[in-house]
């Protein structure tokens, strides 16, 4: 957590320079474009530096709690298991289309799960007519239903 | 919708790992529906791990939300105060109240932190 609490506002620090460095050195954007993400950045970054002399420190806010739990090896392969569970919709939905890919991705994680087939197939069914009725017939959405990004 | 509101309110039982990717089906899919972009949705994913690392290191995630809502009408009304009423255009007498309002809620939690510790000792 020690680690953590120092790398993000690090990122947000670096993040605000390379945004402004790029409005700045890379578009040439004028002073007047620049004046807002200038203030902006000068006060994103003045916090985050202030979190991080803090999170150096070891002092904590306000109202955080002292002891804060380390992560075990148990608990981060949990996170991690939950973590890809979630993000595979997205290669589901790309190599599948959305039509086939969200019903077969529900179907996957409820069975994974251990949901029971009756339940499974219902709600991946139920998922695929709402995507069909209320996505494509009703909202007239394109989505891609073919594999691979194709409508 | 309020006639359904009792009903709405039971999907709050169901399990976690049956709510879950139900609402990130729904999620992706309204996602890529409102612009059809799929980075759109690649976004989501992105400000999810954000909101979750800022919920873990008890970083307050409503101003983020504020401030996606918000930026664009602050960057246009910063501009049109500046060009109506040039850079002191923060002194006239509604900005002033505006920012005062801001200093006390700012300063407001340790005041009130100290009144607390005064009356108590």
């Amino acid at each position: 957590m020690k680690k953590l609490e120092i790398i993000l506002p690090a990122l947000i620090i670096v993040f605000t320079l390379f945004v402004v460095g790029v409005g700045t050195f890379y578009y040439n954007y004028s002073m007047t474009v620049m004046r807002f993400p200038y203030f902006v950045g000068v006060v994103l970054i003045g916090l985050s530096a202030w979190r991080l002399a803090q999170a150096i420190e070891g002092k904590r806010l306000p109202g955080e709690p002292e002891d804060v739990q380390e992560p075990t090896t148990e608990s981060m392969a949990e996170f991690t298991r939950t973590a890809l569970w979630l993000v595979a919709i997205l290669p589901a939905v790309w190599l599948l289309g959305y039509l086939a890919g969200i019903p077969l991705y529900l179907l996957a994680y409820f069975r994974a799960h251990g949901e029971s087939w009756l339940m499974s197939v219902s709600l991946s069914l139920g998922a695929l007519a709402v995507t069909y009725f209320v996505f494509i017939v009703f909202l007239r959405v394109n989505l891609p239903v073919m594999p691979l990004g194709f409508q | 919708m309020i006639l359904l509101a009792k009903y709405i309110a039971r999907l709050t039982y169901l399990r976690g790992h049956i709510l879950a990717p139900l609402l990130l089906a729904i999620i992706v899919l309204g996602t890529y529906a409102s612009k059809n972009n799929p980075m759109d949705v690649v976004y989501v994913f992105v400000f999810g791990a954000l909101g979750y690392l800022m919920k873990e290191l008890n970083y307050s995630r409503a101003p983020l939300i504020l401030g996606f809502v918000l930026t664009n009408a602050i960057e246009s009304y910063l501009h049109i105060s500046l060009r109506s009423f040039g850079p002191t255009f923060f002194m006239r007498p509604i900005s002033l109240i505006i920012i005062g309002l801001l200093v006390l809620g700012l300063v407001w939690p340790s005041i009130s932190r100290r009144l607390r510790r005064g009356r108590g000792a």
